[in-house]
């Protein structure tokens, strides 16, 4: 694990507070050059784990290495890593030029080559010409622009950055999105992103750590994340998730025979199969654009569809919900089970038009091998509620003081 | 509210004037008229008038003598004393003041009521009797002298009382709270954020204070300062009561001026000239844009 190649070891790394667990024995390498994610719901400990590295935070037990050298102890003005934090936190009583800098001042280097460099940083982020502004004269995403020059100004070993795009508008935060990502590619440096918004992490990220209880649940590239969740929490927060209850039947290498909503299908489960034994609960995690559904009228009419959706591999719901997004087309499926699943239809040129109905019976299915099956989690009913909202609805910011009971 | 922080707030709805508004405004100009604006005006009428037997005052005479009096040595020394008790005072409670305040405003929100409470807790007894139970700490019999004496440090008891020492400990005392208040508002209203930011591009504890903390506070120091300094100009009653006949301060000399003295002319104008004073003050920390930053320091913050 250990290399030259990381810029950042976080070895056992414990931190409490007032008794609660913000972090329990974080272990983590950071690449050097690579954009990673911190992604979790509130009080997961991302933000407490950004806070260790910028040191902020004293860690209870564990040790931090930055570029092989340990910063456990040291205060954050002796750390070659600056953070972007959430609300910007510029001076109001400077310029944007005095803000960016504030850091090169009081390193005391020569004046010509302050201005130089600051000059620099605000063409970096297209703020050219604005040095003369109060903080309070720009708009969001112009103060965002700035605490980022100020933060790059001092050439960081490691960009920290709390939530940065939380405060802006949807349209502005997508931009700022690629913008930042251009900006890390441009730099060659090392990004480390918390966020609670899992599109965000995902488009962004070349790996994301998913975090739950001060714990790291996984972490890979955005693809694994979201295509080979670890376990259900992961499935249900990255992304929209369908998750169905199964019994196992038969056991195989590579693939399970299961009884699911009244259906018995043959799963992949790659690596994991053996781990599961006839007659033991799984759960099978299906995202909603790999689903198909179809009408009976539309199985009548296409050899093709009856192929994918007879009735010996698909499970019968009724339609009770229809949405238009423009782009996508959803519909919620209720099951005789009584769990509702969501499905993601595309336009394309081969279904130009959307023709199910609320109350329409319909036959439903998936692309085969392309489901995830997990272990049951019926041990923590609590699951599904806490994950929900966070992963449906991100427009909101969170609550910042109630971040990691700081 | 979190899309632009930049931007001025939202557009206020109309003023509309109603019959009860209306009488608001106009008792508070009544008020304002009769018992600010005229006594004022009539305190500066008496700087320019001469001593004149019928009600001390003679008004056939106008002149600015009376200021010129004030350019006796005999009132030089009177101003420069207090300006400097004063000033002292100011300094010490601001020395004292603020990290007291930085320690409230840092506290456990929950016990912050509690400690401002506290802070202001003196102000339920009288000053005067505050002011007179410095005597018995004080005095040659006082407290601090039979403590002293019983610990064997000292073997006759220190000369406190009646003293400029006195007098500065008594401004000090009842004038601390009014430092502290202001101080807690601008403190409070800092974001911690920005010094965390500070320490995060290099700068130590003493660099984040002098250019962060401190900068951003100082609309609060400013008000505090006002709160502390003006008042003790004008502060009569401690003089008279710690400092005894000795020490003559700018508020006694104007008491005396009137009720002693029967001067009114020149009690009259070393008034308005006390008054002028406080009017530069406060001019200079509208200028110094204090109310502007503490202002910008809150949108930030929000």
């Amino acid at each position: 694990m250990t290399g030259r190649d990381d810029i950042i070891e976080i070895i056992d790394l414990s931190k409490a507070y007032g008794g609660a667990d913000a972090l329990c024995g974080i272990s983590l390498s950071v690449r050097r050059g690579e954009f990673l994610t911190l992604l979790g719901p509130s009080g997961c400990g991302k933000t407490t784990l950004l806070r260790c590295l910028a040191g902020f935070e004293r860690p209870g037990a564990g040790t931090v290495l930055l570029d092989g050298r340990d910063v456990t102890r040291l205060p954050p003005n002796r750390r070659a890593v600056n953070t972007v934090f959430q609300n910007y936190a510029l001076f109001p009583h400077m310029s944007v030029a005095q803000n960016v800098a504030f850091g090169l001042d009081l390193q005391r280097l020569p004046r010509a080559e302050t201005a130089r460099r600051v000059n620099e940083a605000l063409d970096l982020v297209r703020l050219t010409g604005y040095g003369e502004r109060r903080p309070a004269q720009l708009s969001g995403g112009q103060q965002q622009r700035v605490a980022l020059a100020r933060a790059l100004v001092l050439r960081p070993l490691v960009l920290l950055l709390d939530e940065p795009l939380s405060a802006l508008d949807l349209k502005l935060r997508k931009q700022m999105q690629l913008e930042l990502k251009e900006l890390q590619r441009e730099l060659g440096l090392t990004f480390v992103f918390v966020t609670h918004d899992q599109e965000e992490a995902l488009s962004m990220s070349d790996r994301v750590a998913v975090m739950r209880d001060g714990r790291i649940v996984q972490i890979g590239s955005p693809a694994e994340v979201y295509e080979r969740p670890a376990d259900l929490f992961v499935a249900r927060f990255v992304g929209e998730t369908n998750v169905l209850d199964a019994v196992v039947r038969e056991a195989g290498p590579g693939r399970l025979v299961v009884d699911v909503e009244g259906v018995r299908r043959t799963v992949a489960c790659g690596d994991s199969g053996c781990l599961f034994a006839p007659g033991e609960r799984a759960c099978i995690v299906l995202r909603p654009e790999d689903m198909r559904a179809a009408t009976a009228a539309d199985l009548a009419g296409d050899e093709e569809l009856r192929a994918a959706l007879g009735p010996e591999q698909s499970l019968r719901g009724r339609v009770v919900l229809t949405t238009y997004k423009g782009m996508t087309y959803d519909i919620s499926v209720a099951l005789p089970s009584g769990r509702s699943i969501r499905i993601t239809r595309f336009f394309d040129e081969d279904d130009p038009s959307v023709h199910f109905r609320v109350g329409d019976e319909v036959a439903v299915s998936w692309v085969a091998g392309w489901e995830v099956v997990l272990p049951s989690d019926r041990a923590r009913p609590g699951d599904l509620a806490e994950a929900g909202p966070a992963a449906g609805e991100r427009s909101r910011d969170d609550d910042e003081d109630g971040e990691d009971g700081r | 509210m979190n899309a632009a922080p930049g931007r001025r707030g939202r557009a206020r709805p109309a003023f509309r004037l109603t019959p009860f508004r209306l009488a608001a405004c106009y008792g508070a100009f009544a008020w304002m008229i009769l018992l600010v604006a005229l006594p004022h005006l009539l305190l500066a009428a008496a700087s320019l008038a001469a001593r004149g037997d019928p009600g001390y005052l003679d008004f056939s005479r106008l002149s600015l003598d009376a200021y010129a009096r004030l350019l006796s040595p005999e009132f030089a020394t009177v101003f420069a004393s207090s300006t400097a008790l004063a000033g002292g005072a100011t300094l010490i409670c601001l020395l004292l003041g603020y990290p007291f305040a930085w320690i409230l405003a840092r506290a456990p929100r929950k016990w912050r009521g509690f400690l401002l409470l506290l802070t202001i807790l003196p102000f339920w007894t009288n000053s005067l009797i505050r002011t007179y139970a410095l005597i018995a700490l004080l005095g040659a019999k006082g407290l601090i002298n039979a403590a002293l004496l019983g610990l064997g440090l000292i073997s006759a008891p220190l000369e406190l009382l009646y003293t400029d020492f006195a007098v500065f400990l008594g401004l000090t005392y009842t004038l601390l709270p009014f430092m502290i208040l202001p101080l807690y508002g601008s403190i409070e209203k800092l974001d911690p954020r920005l010094a965390e930011a500070a320490r995060d591009l290099g700068a130590g504890r003493t660099a984040t204070f002098l250019r962060v903390s401190l900068p951003l506070t100082l609309p609060g120091v400013a008000a505090g300062c006002m709160f502390v300094f003006l008042p003790a100009m004008g502060m009569f009653y401690i003089p008279d009561v710690l400092g005894g006949a000795r020490t003559l301060l700018l508020g006694s000399f104007i008491k005396a001026q009137f009720l002693t003295a029967r001067d009114w002319p020149f009690g009259a104008a070393a008034s308005v000239t006390l008054m002028l004073l406080m009017a530069v003050l406060y001019a200079f920390f509208v200028r110094s844009g204090g109310l502007g930053a503490a202002h910008g320091a809150r949108r930030r913050a929000a």
